[in-house]
């Protein structure tokens, strides 16, 4: 078999659905991921690139009406942005490939940038983002999310020696979809040409 | 100049902010005032509950006006810890300020929180802009969230989201058995933010009669050391990483078509790097080659036309 393509937005959405406050329809939208099926393109998707682009034009040197981005901008002066990752990990037996882009990476610290409706502290710390990014990434020590709510800026830091292994969210993601029957699917969908 | 050299910045007098939460009862006022020279801004009136050897000079806030006004102070310029005690009260004591200073806030209660929302952060900077070190206490409730207890910080309004921000150091005390124990590490059950070397669970040590409460004190002593430690072993690597993220940036801007790309990624490949150089290389390439049009070919392992 070759290898089992793995994002940290998949296991995201598995995790999703599987959190008991979740809405009901989590579990179809999980589905629907797993099925590789195109997102749809949504108003707040839109405004989350937008806000994106235009912290990375500060970056780069240029000029933002926004002044929420405008202030991450410039906190990531000298940053490279989008830098795509992966790398082989072996669990439970089987080959799997993380992949993950970065938003963002200086000297030790990735960065990414999150358009939220509505924020509270803490929003991140079940993540898994940051746990396969730092595996992504094993030079990075800091983790920031750089997060905007439409009124406010906010940050939230994680250190990779407060930050738990990827592997074992992976090892129990494959027992789930061998649970519920659903590993031919992953399989048939993401694993690797 | 404001600007210095990542090897000119000095740290032996930084200060620190500090958020501490906990239950009633736990010891935060007390743990707070072993900040050195703090000045405690009581705005729960719970200094008496504090044991009479630890107190500390305490304000004793009846309005948002009065506080400020004790910003003017001799105490407050000669202090050099603040304890805001507790930021729920605080932002309590906000609110007929923020109603009284702000024709929306007087008329719509989500105006009323933004404006405290602005005053708080506001207030925290002017703090460490005046070189103060900044303990910000606050009560915990707790949460069910599915199968977990979270701890949450009891604070009306949304500063207890942005307080983390600009905070150092977080940390949640808890007792188990007969030990205080602070975390400075976010973990399923509650907050917390390390920095500076300072992280995971801490026990704090029992206050015998006559022994000095100094448990912050040499917290951010041990801070202050370790950032010192740190820059001088982050200062020589980003030295390294900034060489090579220039020679590296030199070798991806000449690139000019498969050829010269493939060439590249042994230079790269063989460079010395550091911290994310490689990383950020590696990103920097990926934009390159997309915008030249061409693709990594595994079987001949070689750029080639896309």
């Amino acid at each position: 078999m070759s290898k089992l393509r793995i994002t940290h937005s998949l296991l995201a959405s598995y995790m999703y659905a599987t959190d008991s406050e979740s809405p009901d329809n989590a579990y179809d939208r999980f589905l629907w991921v797993l099925n590789r099926n195109p997102e749809p393109d949504t108003p707040a998707m839109q405004e989350g690139r937008r806000f994106e682009d235009e912290v990375t034009k500060v970056i780069s040197g240029g000029e933002s009406e926004d002044p929420f981005a405008t202030e991450f901008g410039k906190l990531l002066d000298g940053a490279t942005p989008q830098v795509r990752m992966e790398k082989t990990l072996l669990v439970s037996g089987l080959e799997w490939n993380l992949v993950g882009v970065a938003d963002y990476i200086r000297a030790g610290t990735i960065y990414d940038t999150k358009r939220v409706q509505r924020y509270e502290y803490g929003k991140y710390q079940r993540s898994t983002q940051h746990p396969a990014y730092f595996r992504l990434c094993p030079e990075a020590n800091k983790f920031v999310y750089l997060i905007h709510d439409g009124k406010y800026n906010y940050q939230e830091q994680y250190l990779r020696a407060d930050t738990a292994p990827i592997e074992p969210y992976i090892m129990i993601f494959y027992e789930f979809l061998k649970t519920n029957k659903l590993f031919e699917i992953y399989k048939e969908k993401w694993e690797e040409k | 100049m404001a600007i210095k050299k990542n090897t000119e910045l000095k740290f032996n007098d930084k200060a620190f902010t500090i958020v501490l939460a906990g239950p009633p009862g736990v010891g935060k006022t007390t743990l707070a005032l072993s900040a050195p020279k703090p000045l405690l801004i009581d705005f729960d009136k719970g200094i008496a509950r504090v044991r009479a050897e630890h107190r500390q000079l305490t304000a004793e806030e009846d309005s948002y006006d009065e506080f400020l006004a004790d910003l003017e102070s001799d105490e407050y310029k000669e202090c050099e810890t603040i304890i805001l005690d507790t930021g729920g009260s605080l932002v309590q004591l906000m609110q007929p300020w923020a109603r009284a200073n702000d024709q929306k806030a007087a008329r719509d209660g989500r105006a009323m929180f933004g404006v405290i929302k602005s005053e708080f952060l506001r207030l925290t900077a002017q703090l460490r802009n005046d070189g103060k070190n900044v303990v910000i206490i606050f009560h915990t409730t707790e949460v069910q969230k599915g199968d977990t207890v979270m701890t949450r910080l009891s604070c009306e309004g949304s500063v207890k989201d942005i307080v983390w921000t600009p905070a150092d150091l977080g940390g949640t005390i808890s007792i188990r058995g007969k030990k205080r124990i602070i975390n400075f590490s976010p973990t399923e059950e509650s907050f917390g933010k390390g920095c500076y070397g300072i992280r995971g669970e801490i026990e704090i040590p029992e206050l015998a009669a006559g022994t000095p409460n100094k448990f912050l004190s040499d917290l951010f002593d041990k801070a202050r050391a370790n950032i010192a430690k740190e820059q001088a072993e982050f200062g020589s690597m980003k030295m390294i990483y900034d060489e090579t993220l220039a020679q590296g940036s030199a070798i991806i801007g000449a690139i000019k078509d498969a050829e010269s790309a493939t060439a590249a990624v042994a230079k790269l490949g063989n460079l010395n790097h550091a911290l994310t150089s490689k990383a950020e290389l590696s990103g920097k390439l990926q934009t390159k080659v997309k915008e030249l049009g061409l693709k990594w070919d595994k079987t001949v392992s070689a750029y080639v036309k896309a």
